[in-house]
C-alpha cells in the first residue's frame, strides 16, 4: 500500500497524533513527508530555560522561520537570548558583513537607524526599518507571539513587534518581570491595535511596564492614516471598532488619575467578550488614586458583549453602580436610625445599653440596605450579560456587588471565589467621589442624628462598599438561580450560616442568650439554594459539629437536592462520610444519574470501613468515575496509614465501576476565619 | 428511506439515508438536491472501499454527532480507538482517502490514528518500508536535515 498519494492536509492530520520524537523521524522519510513534518515541528515553538532544546533550536529557526505559527519566548537569568538572534528570526535582519560580525549585542543596535527607537519616538509614525535591514524571509503566518520574562530593551521589542511581517497575528502576550533591564517598557496600546487588525487576544502583564497615555485625537483618529489598515466593521455614528475579544491588563492604568482614560480606550473595544484584570503587585491605594466606578462605567458603556471577567490581586472592580443618595431619598433610613432600642432589653442591659444601642441600630440599617439591594433599588448592573466571574487571590468583591449579582445577573453561570476578599479598610473607604460631588451640590440639609449612628447613615448614603461575609454569600446563593458552576475555596462555612433561621432579631446576634427561645422552638432546616436545578459542579467546605449527627444528615440531604450535579468537591469539609451520619441523603434527588466525580470526600475519621464506603459509592452512583478521599497526611504516611489505605488494594475495590479511587492529602485547615 | 450510491467502477449500493448521511458530503448533496431517487455518483471511491465505508457507517449509525475536542497531549489521543474500529481499520488505508473525500470525520480520525500508531517508535527506514515510500533524499541532504532538526530529540 502506497501512502504517497495522500494529500498533505491528510498526512498532517496523521502526524498530529505523533510526539516530537516521532515527528523528527518523519522529517527524514522523503521530501514530501519532510515538508509536512517540518511544518508541524516548527509551527509551535517555545524557547525557555525549561526546554533543554532551546539553544540548539536557535540556528535551525533561522532557516525555518517561515514555518512559525506560534512563538513563545521566556527570557530570564538562566536563559539569556541575544536580541540579535530574535531580530534575525523576526526581521530576517543580518549584521553587515565584515568587522562587526562578532560584535556583542550592545554594539549591534548601532546598525539600526535612530528612527527605530520607538521608545523615544513620538509615536506619530510607525517605525519603518530601511529595507537593507529587513530581509524577505520573515515569519509570514505567525498567529501567536508571546514574550514573558526579562527583556533588555523596550525599543528592540518594539522594533520586532511593529515590524513583524504578518497581519495574521491574532494573539499577542507581553509580560515583563524584574530583571536586568533598567527601564520599564512603555506600551502603546493604540499602536498595537492599529498594527494588528486581526488581533483577538491581547495580554499585558508583569511589573515592568507602563502605558503610554492616549489622547482623544490619537484614539479618535488612526495614528497614521496612510498605514492604518482599514477595518470593515465600521459602524456609522460610532468610532471604528477593533476586533479584540480578550484583554488582560493592569487596572491602575484606567483607574488612576494618570495614564490613559478608560473611556478613550474602551470606546473602540466594542467586541470585547473577556477581560482579565490583574494587579501584579499589591499596592496600597488611596481613594484619590483608585476610581473603580470609572472602569466599570466605561465597560458598561462601550463593551456590551462582555461576558467573562477574571480578577486577580487587589483590584477594585465594581459590578454595580450604586447611586449616591441625597438626604431626602434616605428618610426611611434616617427614621430607622432614630428608632429607639427595645425597652425591655435596655432594662436588662443596664450600663451597657448605650453602646449596644448603637450596634443594634447599625445592624438594622445594614439589613435595610440588603433588602434594598434585593429589591434592586438604586443599583444598576455594569455588565448585564455576565456569564463567568472568577476571583483569584486578594480580590475585593464587596457584599453589595455579591448580593446584587445574586438578583441582577440573569446569565451568570460560573462563579469562582478562590479566597476571601482583602481587608475591609481598603474596600470600605471607596465610594464614587465623582457622583458624590455632583449630589452634594444639589443636596439638602444633613439631618441631625445621634452620635455613632450619623457616620453609619452617611456611609449608607454614600453607598460605601464593605467586604462580604458568610451571611452575604448565603444570601447570594439563596437568590442566584442561573449558576451551573460554583466554587468557593477558603475557610469552611459553619453550619449555623447555612441553616434557615426563622426571623431572628439582630439583637440575638449580639446577645445569644436572647436566641435560646427561638432555637428551641423548631428544628433547623437548610434553606434551599436557588441553583439546585442547574448546578453541575460545586466546590464548597461545610463546617459541622462532630457530635451532632443531625447536622451531617441535613448537609448530605442538602447536597442530594442538586439534581444535575456532575462534580462535587467538598473542600475542607468536616462531614462524616457514613451512613449513620445520613450520607444516604445524597440519593435524595436524581443526582445518582449524573454524578461523575467526587473530590476531597472526608475520610479521616477512624471508625469507618473504606472498602464498604467505596463499594457503596460505586453501587449508588453508576456514572461515578473518580473518587478522591481526603485523608490526614499523618494517617497516610504514619504507621497507621497502612491500615487506613489497605482497602485500596482490595480486589473488589479494584474491580468496581469507579475508574480511579485515590487518597488526596487532606488540605491544611484554613484557620484565618 | 434509501439512497443509491454509485462507486467509481459503476456498482450500485442501496443504503439507508440515515447511514449515508454519516458522510457530510452526501448529506449536503441530498440537502441540495432535495427529494430525489436519482443515484449519487462517487467517482473517487471504488466498490471495494465503499463496501468497507458503508460497513463502518452501518456500525456507527446511532452514534451521536461528534463534537471535535482538542486534547492537549497528542500522544494520548491515538490510543483511544474502539476495539471494533481497530479490527476494521486493519484492512485498508485507502479508507482514509475515502473518508476524507466523503467527509466522514470520525472515520477519518480513526484512520489517521491507526496510521499514526504504525509510525510510532519506528525509524525512517522502517516507516518507508511500512508504506512503500521511496527515499528521494541524497545522503548529504539527509545528514543536513538530521543536523538541523536534532534539537527535537530533546523534550
Amino acid at each position: 500500500m502506497n501512502e504517497i498519494d495522500l494529500p498533505p492536509e491528510t498526512l498532517d492530520l496523521i502526524l498530529s497524533h505523533l510526539s516530537q520524537q516521532d515527528l523528527l523521524q518523519c522529517t527524514l522519510i522523503s521530501r514530501f513527508w519532510n515538508g509536512v513534518a517540518e511544518a508541524r515541528l516548527y509551527s509551535n515553538i517555545t524557547l525557555s530555560r525549561w526546554k533543554t532544546s532551546s539553544f540548539r533550536l536557535l540556528p535551525a529557526l533561522k532557516t525555518r522561520k517561515h514555518l512559525l505559527r506560534r512563538f513563545e519566548v521566556q527570557p530570564d537569568q538562566q536563559f539569556r537570548i541575544r536580541e540579535t538572534d530574535l531580530l534575525d528570526i523576526f526581521l530576517d535582519y543580518r549584521p553587515f558583513e565584515g568587522k562587526h560580525r562578532n560584535s556583542s549585542s550592545e554594539n549591534s543596535y548601532r546598525y539600526l537607524p535612530p528612527s527605530m527607537n520607538c521608545f523615544e519616538d513620538d509615536t506619530k509614525t510607525r517605525p519603518a526599518l530601511p529595507m537593507t535591514v529587513l530581509g524577505p524571509n520573515r515569519p509570514r503566518a505567525l498567529t501567536h507571539f508571546s514574550i514573558v520574562g526579562e527583556f533588555e530593551s523596550g525599543w528592540m521589542l518594539d522594533s520586532i513587534i511593529f515590524n513583524l511581517a504578518t497581519s495574521t497575528l491574532t494573539s499577542l502576550k507581553i509580560e515583563f518581570y524584574f530583571g536586568p533591564s533598567y527601564q520599564s517598557y512603555g506600551i502603546d496600546l493604540v499602536k498595537i491595535l492599529e498594527t494588528f487588525p486581526y488581533l483577538k487576544d491581547l495580554s499585558i502583564g508583569g511589573y515592568k511596564h507602563w502605558y503610554k497615555p492616549l489622547t482623544e485625537t490619537e484614539a479618535g483618529e488612526p495614528l497614521s492614516r496612510k498605514s492604518a489598515p482599514t477595518i470593515s466593521t465600521t459602524i456609522s455614528g460610532t468610532k471604528r471598532q477593533y476586533r479584540l475579544e480578550s484583554l488582560t491588563f493592569e487596572p491602575k492604568t484606567f483607574m488612576g488619575p494618570r495614564g490613559p482614560d478608560a473611556h478613550v480606550f474602551f470606546e473602540r473595544l466594542g467586541n470585547l467578550k473577556r477581560i482579565q484584570v490583574n494587579a501584579a503587585l499589591p499596592y496600597c491605594p488611596s481613594p484619590q488614586d483608585v476610581r473603580p466606578w470609572k472602569l466599570g462605567r466605561a465597560l458598561q458603556l462601550y463593551c456590551p458583549k462582555l461576558e467573562n471577567i477574571g480578577v486577580n490581586g487587589p483590584v477594585a472592580l465594581w459590578f454595580f453602580d450604586l447611586a449616591i443618595l441625597p438626604y431626602d431619598k434616605i428618610r426611611h433610613i434616617v427614621s430607622l436610625a432614630q428608632e429607639s432600642f427595645p425597652l425591655n432589653v435596655s432594662e436588662q442591659l443596664g450600663e451597657f445599653a448605650p453602646r449596644l444601642d448603637a450596634i443594634y441600630r447599625a445592624l438594622r440599617l445594614q439589613e435595610q440596605m440588603v433588602d434594598e439591594l434585593l429589591e434592586r433599588k438604586y443599583s444598576e448592573p455594569y455588565f448585564p450579560h455576565l456569564t463567568t466571574l472568577v476571583l483569584e487571590k486578594n480580590h475585593c468583591l464587596s457584599a453589595q456587588d455579591l448580593i446584587s449579582l445574586g438578583v441582577q445577573a440573569p446569565f451568570l453561570t460560573r462563579l469562582e471565589i478562590n479566597q476571601w476578599p482583602v481587608s475591609d479598610e481598603y474596600i470600605g473607604c471607596l465610594y464614587d467621589t465623582d457622583a458624590a460631588a455632583a449630589t452634594a451640590a444639589k443636596s439638602n440639609v444633613r439631618p441631625l442624628l445621634p452620635t455613632g449612628i450619623s457616620e453609619v447613615v452617611e456611609d449608607i448614603r454614600l453607598r460605601k462598599r464593605r467586604v462580604f461575609s458568610q451571611i452575604d454569600l448565603m444570601i447570594f446563593l439563596h437568590h442566584c438561580s442561573s449558576l451551573r458552576h460554583f466554587s468557593m475555596t477558603g475557610p469552611n462555612i459553619p453550619f449555623q450560616e447555612i441553616i434557615d433561621r426563622a426571623f431572628v432579631p439582630p439583637i440575638s446576634i449580639l446577645l445569644p442568650a436572647f436566641n435560646d427561645e427561638a432555637a428551641e422552638t423548631g428544628t433547623p432546616t437548610i434553606r434551599s439554594w436557588a441553583c439546585e436545578e442547574r448546578l453541575e459542579t460545586l466546590k464548597f467546605g461545610f463546617e459541622v459539629s462532630a457530635c451532632d449527627p443531625k447536622e451531617h444528615e441535613l448537609v448530605w440531604k442538602h447536597l442530594g437536592r442538586f439534581r444535575k450535579l456532575r462534580s462535587l468537591h467538598l473542600g475542607q469539609s468536616d462531614l462524616f462520610s457514613a451512613l449513620s451520619y445520613g450520607m444516604e441523603g445524597l440519593l435524595e434527588g436524581e443526582m445518582s444519574e449524573t454524578l461523575e466525580e467526587i473530590r476531597s470526600l472526608p475520610g479521616w475519621w477512624k471508625t469507618k470501613d473504606g472498602r464498604e464506603l467505596v463499594l457503596w459509592f460505586a453501587w449508588s452512583f453508576p456514572k461515578l468515575r473518580v473518587l478522591g478521599l481526603a485523608y490526614d497526611k499523618w494517617h497516610v504516611d504514619g504507621k497507621r496509614g497502612k491500615i487506613y489505605c489497605a482497602f485500596l488494594q482490595d480486589e473488589e475495590v479494584k474491580r468496581c465501576s469507579i475508574d480511579r479511587v485515590f487518597i488526596e492529602d487532606a488540605p491544611v485547615k484554613d484557620t484565618l476565619w | 428511506m434509501t439512497v443509491i450510491l454509485v462507486s467509481s467502477d459503476n456498482q450500485d449500493f442501496k443504503v439507508d439515508k440515515e447511514v449515508a448521511e454519516r458522510s457530510i458530503l452526501i448529506k449536503n448533496m441530498l440537502e441540495d438536491v432535495g427529494e430525489s431517487d436519482s443515484p449519487i455518483p462517487l467517482p473517487n471511491v471504488t466498490a471495494a472501499v465503499l463496501t468497507k465505508v458503508i460497513e463502518y457507517c452501518e456500525h456507527h449509525r446511532n452514534d451521536p454527532v461528534q463534537v471535535p475536542e482538542e486534547t492537549d497531549d497528542p500522544r494520548k489521543r491515538s490510543n483511544d480507538i474502539e476495539e471494533w474500529d481497530m479490527k476494521f481499520m486493519q484492512v485498508d488505508h485507502e479508507i482514509i482517502l475515502a473518508a476524507n473525500y466523503l467527509d466522514i470525520k470520525p472515520l477519518l480520525d480513526v484512520g489517521c490514528k491507526t496510521v499514526a500508531n504504525i509510525i510510532k517508535g519506528k525509524t525512517p527506514e522502517e516507516i518507508r518500508k511500512a508504506f512503500n515510500i521511496v527515499n528521494d533524499f541524497t545522503p548529504e541532504e539527509e545528514a543536513q536535515i538530521k543536523k538541523e532538526n536534532e534539537w527535537a530529540e530533546d523534550r
